[in-house]
């Protein structure tokens, strides 16, 4: 592979993971927050 | 009218140069806290005379709680 | 007799000096007094100077294959791989991920900071290192002592010396290098700017995180899963709060052990004739320069997500990207701290600081994706 192939596929897959972790926490803090509200309302501690 | 003075960061007190009573003048130095191994210097928010301290050195404190009250 | 008195004086190691061994008695002691006097990163630079003095001893045979002391902890550490995901155990151990969860935005500042893995990857190659080389080198500017070793030890193994020394010792010198290109590329009213208060995060998001990263990092890239997966397994002792005991054994027994086994067999990777190349004296210039465009990057891509976010971000938060943790992320609060005395950055700046660790790790596992057939 050329180090030009490697240059920005190395960026876009550093940016791409960054992405995937970044939505992997809103969603786990969507749903901590809302399986936290369900289990002792207004709970957000998750204790 | 009092108001707080309150943690900026998380950390632990290590130096506190406020007393109850103590008249400050707003950003003059008041306390140190400690956050990953480096202290920062806090200052004083306001004019006024320390009301209440409710920490004290070595206490370890999240960010915004209520360090002492200035009136 | 006289032939007698010849036979022995050929046994000891003086009639085996060259001068290059004994420019390297320099470096190692020079690093000696760097770790001791200056205490530039002394728990490694200590050992590693002490192994440059004895693989430059002639005859010692410290680093013979298969025979030698060195040899061994250098091919069963560091060649199979163990010693770094260890040392990632450990930091998994004692880095707390809260920051980045509380602001997950600032996470694409420790990818940005990447970026200058890849430019000083492309310089170094086209400046003559052959590929492989070039990706080890690109990697001094991650700033990451272990995934340099990494890295270095399934592409460069010749290399290897100079890229550890190069990243740690530019990793002590974070407060030296990162300031001035801090100042130069921000001006006072942005270093001054405050952040919003970060939302608050609950253990149990914390104790998620470790599973879910590994899960989706190691799915993406799986060559970075040694990396990872320890970092990870470290995190989780600490997070879980019901293994103290493993936690404060990664933490501290644990790495202090691996750290000995590191740092000696490195030094021992640099013999004169390896070492004293204008190729491998080279890379401590690349490396700064790999340092320099990191933080540049980083405090670049800050900016630019201020241009299309409504939320603006303190572009010295981007200068933390590179994962010297957490060095680059006091230089930012003491930045920070010079143009506004009340503009208390730290806790923000860990978050890109730990998510600089994740991009370094992915960036090295693409490198080793791509060229490793």
């Amino acid at each position: 592979m050329s180090p030009v192939g490697i240059f920005i596929q190395g960026i876009i897959s550093v940016f791409f993971g960054m992405t995937l972790l970044y939505l992997s926490i809103k969603i786990t803090a969507f749903a901590v927050d809302k399986f936290a509200k369900k289990d002792k309302g207004a709970g957000k501690d998750g204790k | 009218m009092s108001s707080e003075i309150t943690a900026p960061l998380p950390g632990k007190i290590v130096r506190m140069d406020i007393e109850v009573g103590t008249s400050i003048e707003e950003d003059t130095e008041i306390l140190a806290i400690e956050a990953m191994k480096m202290e920062t210097v806090i200052y004083a928010p306001c004019d006024g005379k320390i009301e209440k301290i409710v920490k004290k050195v070595g206490d370890e404190v999240e960010e915004g709680d209520v360090i002492a009250t200035v009136v | 007799m006289g032939n007698k008195l010849i036979a022995l004086v050929n046994t000891t190691g003086f009639v085996h000096l060259t001068p290059g061994m004994i420019v390297m008695w320099i470096i190692g002691l020079l690093l000696i007094y760097l770790a001791i006097k200056k205490q530039y990163e002394p728990l490694l630079l200590l050992p590693i100077g002490f192994g440059i003095l004895l693989v430059n001893l002639p005859l010692s045979g410290l680093m013979e294959p298969e025979v030698g002391l060195l040899w061994k902890f250098y091919h069963y550490g560091i060649h199979w791989e163990i010693i770094p995901p260890l040392i990632f155990l450990g930091i998994g151990a004692f880095t707390d991920f809260g920051p980045m969860l509380a602001n997950p935005r600032l996470i694409f500042l420790g990818a940005g900071a990447q970026a200058g893995v890849y430019i000083t990857f492309f310089v170094s190659h086209a400046m003559g290192y052959n590929i492989m080389e070039a990706a080890t080198i690109g990697m001094i500017g991650g700033a990451d002592g272990p995934t340099t070793i990494f890295i270095s030890s399934k592409l460069a193994p010749q290399l290897l010396g100079a890229c550890a020394v190069a990243a740690y010792s530019y990793m002590a010198m974070v407060p030296i290098i990162q300031p001035p290109i801090m100042r130069l590329m921000t001006t006072k009213a942005e270093r001054a700017m405050r952040m919003a208060k970060p939302r608050p995060v609950s253990k149990r998001e914390k104790l998620l995180f470790p599973i879910i990263s590994t899960f989706v990092v190691i799915l993406l890239i799986p060559a970075s899963a040694p990396l990872i997966a320890m970092l990870m397994l470290g995190n989780l002792f600490r997070e879980s709060g019901v293994v103290e005991r493993l936690k404060g054994a990664a933490q501290n027994e644990l790495m202090n052990i691996v750290t000995i086994f590191l740092g000696l067999p490195i030094g021992a990777t640099m013999h004169a004739d390896i070492f004293l190349q204008p190729k491998v004296l080279f890379i401590f210039i690349l490396g700064l320069i790999a340092f320099i465009l990191s933080t540049a990057t980083g405090i670049l891509l800050a900016k630019l997500m201020n241009l299309v976010s409504k939320e603006k971000i303190n572009p010295l938060l981007g200068a933390a990207g590179v994962s010297a943790v957490p060095m680059a992320a006091r230089v930012v609060h003491k930045v920070g701290i010079e143009a506004d005395k009340r503009n208390y950055l730290i806790m923000y700046a860990m978050g890109p600081n730990v998510a600089g660790v994740i991009g370094t790790v992915i960036a090295a596992g693409m490198f080793i994706t791509l060229l490793t057939p």
